[in-house]
């Protein structure tokens, strides 16, 4: 039994991880890549090595394009992205609630930040932030003030990955 | 005299005839071996899994994802199959120290793992699922250093939680609650009762402060913890439970004489009517139990437990609770002639005087004046009750 017991355990930790990286690789199979506009920055996290961080256009979103009450700090939302004309997606509709996705739109989930009044916005994170990139590389992304264009694929389960920085 | 000399010397009597080898053997029985404190093994298994962690982050680059992954995972099952044989088979400290590095490479397996694929966070869920991990490893073995591995995992997950992403992880909050207290409650050790308390403590804290910004619901938190102490029938969780509970207590009333002069923490108080229920019938519940039990001088805990920040003057309450606290273990000390109760009544007396000092002087006196002064106050005192204590201790011995 406690054999039995310790051979469960190591073999569920070694699931969760082999987990992590074939649902990594399945997204590229059946996931939805998307272009999104960005501005970067670039400190260091003691739990990672050097990455940047990355903040995106559609985490602005304006109030008029909110739908339904407004949630509080940390609360579940959803956003409808469209492409636009250059290729790149941008903020159609969000709300707390789960919408339906038209055909060329993408639904991401996101966390509710605050209302920037200044600005009329509302801020939203989808945990996407953070790319990270080999050691001592990331100066280069520092200098680099302009917008970047970052790829990102969306799968149906709702994940999310950076895949590219440009 | 440890064991070693006794031998030697014993060894010398046998030849000399002056006692029989079989005696000696019984004298042997009166010194026990003293089994081998297993903390310098961890920590050099400690050492060897952040080597691992480091080297492997810092080589990252060059080798392909898939390597990668399969690094990680053989040298997480290695260590386990490893530990578990030597545990079973040859040493279980050596045992142990491979299975806490097999725990370790589990866990920044993960982490490397989402850096590796840019994987998205939002919670301290990668924490929750190490923490588990490190549970099962612990309720598979039963040891205690697998115990600490896991609670400390469990709580530096729940501060992670807090500061990077300003949340109480409630997943990780139901392992500490569900999981864990089930080990506490039957093995009832007081290592395990010690951390769990302080573990809870600082979780209390966190989700007053980061999910509620409301801190008077700690009150009932250490209360909750207090009458949990007070309630259990074993010696090892109770006086872990209720020492460390009234300890936080006391720091929090401390800082309730500082804020309470501060507009904003008396008008941030919500759930007023919810909060003084629950407060009413936990403390009812400990007066009840108290009298039962015939403690009554055990109020004076209690005490500490008054919700001050409902008066206007909630922290000169605040201030007179903590010397209603000290002074009253200071004279039970003194009456019942108990060292220890002095010993605490003297610390809590001399903070009290402190805060007091602090309190009432800074404003109003010099800098340097304040200092000099506060000085020579805490001199006199501590010579005062420093020859008390020895009067007493004197006694106590002669007695």
């Amino acid at each position: 039994m406690k054999r039995f017991a310790f051979y469960g355990v190591v073999l569920l930790q070694v699931l969760f991880l082999a987990g992590m990286s074939v649902s990594y690789y399945a997204m590229d199979a059946f996931g939805q890549t998307i272009k999104l506009e960005t501005a970067p920055v670039d400190p260091r996290d003691i739990f990672y090595g050097d990455y940047v961080i990355l903040n995106y256009e559609i985490e602005m979103i304006e109030e008029k394009k909110w739908s339904g009450e407004i949630p509080e700090y940390g609360e579940a939302v959803y956003v409808l992205l469209e492409e636009s004309e250059n290729g790149l997606f941008q903020v159609v509709d969000a709300s707390c609630d789960k919408m339906e996705t038209k055909a060329d739109q993408v639904r991401l989930k996101g966390k509710y930040q605050w209302h920037n009044e200044g600005q009329s916005v509302h801020q939203v994170t989808y945990g996407i932030n953070r790319y990270y990139v080999e050691e001592n590389t990331g100066k280069q992304y520092e200098q680099q003030r302009e917008e970047m264009v970052v790829e990102v694929v969306v799968a149906p389960w709702g994940q999310k990955k950076i895949v590219s920085l440009e | 005299m440890n064991r070693q000399q006794v031998r030697n010397e014993g060894n010398k009597w046998v030849e000399r005839g002056i006692i029989e080898p079989h005696q000696l053997d019984e004298i042997m029985a009166l010194y026990p071996k003293r089994s081998q404190k297993p903390i310098l093994l961890t920590l050099a298994a400690i050492f060897i899994g952040l080597g691992f962690l480091s080297f492997i982050a810092s080589n990252w680059g060059v080798i392909p994802d898939i390597a990668r992954m399969a690094i990680i995972i053989m040298a997480m099952i290695g260590f386990y199959i490893a530990g578990d044989k030597v545990y079973r088979t040859r040493s279980e400290t050596v045992g142990l120290s491979l299975l806490i590095i097999a725990v370790l490479i589990f866990g920044s397996g993960i982490f490397l793992t989402g850096q590796m694929y840019n994987y998205t966070s939002f919670s301290a869920f990668p924490f929750f699922v190490w923490a588990l991990a490190a549970l099962l490893v612990f309720a598979v073995y039963d040891e205690r250093s697998l115990f600490v591995i896991a609670i400390v995992i469990t709580t530096i997950g729940q501060v992670y939680s807090a500061v990077n992403f300003s949340e109480f992880n409630v997943l990780l909050g139901l392992l500490f609650v569900l999981g864990f207290s089930h080990y506490v409650y039957h093995r009832a050790d007081w290592l395990y009762a010690t951390l769990f308390s302080l573990s809870y403590l600082l979780q209390t804290v966190i989700l007053a402060f980061v999910e509620y910004q409301s801190y008077h619901w700690l009150l009932v938190c250490f209360l909750i913890l207090y009458l949990i102490g007070m309630v259990v029938p074993k010696e090892a969780l109770r006086i872990p439970f209720t020492k460390l509970s009234v300890a936080a207590m006391f720091i929090l009333v401390v800082c309730q004489v500082f804020f309470l002069e501060v507009e904003f923490f008396t008008e941030s108080l919500g759930g007023e009517l919810v909060f003084l229920t629950i407060w009413i019938v936990l403390s009812l519940s400990a007066v009840f139990l108290l009298w039962k039990k015939d403690h009554f001088i055990l109020l004076l805990n209690l005490v500490l437990f008054l919700p001050v920040f409902y008066l206007e003057a909630g922290s000169m309450v605040a201030l007179i609770l903590l010397f209603i606290y000290s002074l009253g273990w200071l004279l039970r000390g003194y009456q019942s002639e108990t060292p220890d109760i002095v010993t605490k009544g003297t610390v809590a007396f001399v903070i009290s005087t402190i805060v007091a000092y602090t309190q009432l002087a800074w404003d109003f006196m010099d800098k340097s004046l304040f200092f000099f002064i506060g000085g020579i106050l805490l001199f006199l005192l501590s010579f005062f009750l420093e020859r008390k204590r020895r009067n007493l201790s004197k006694r106590g011995r002669t007695v």
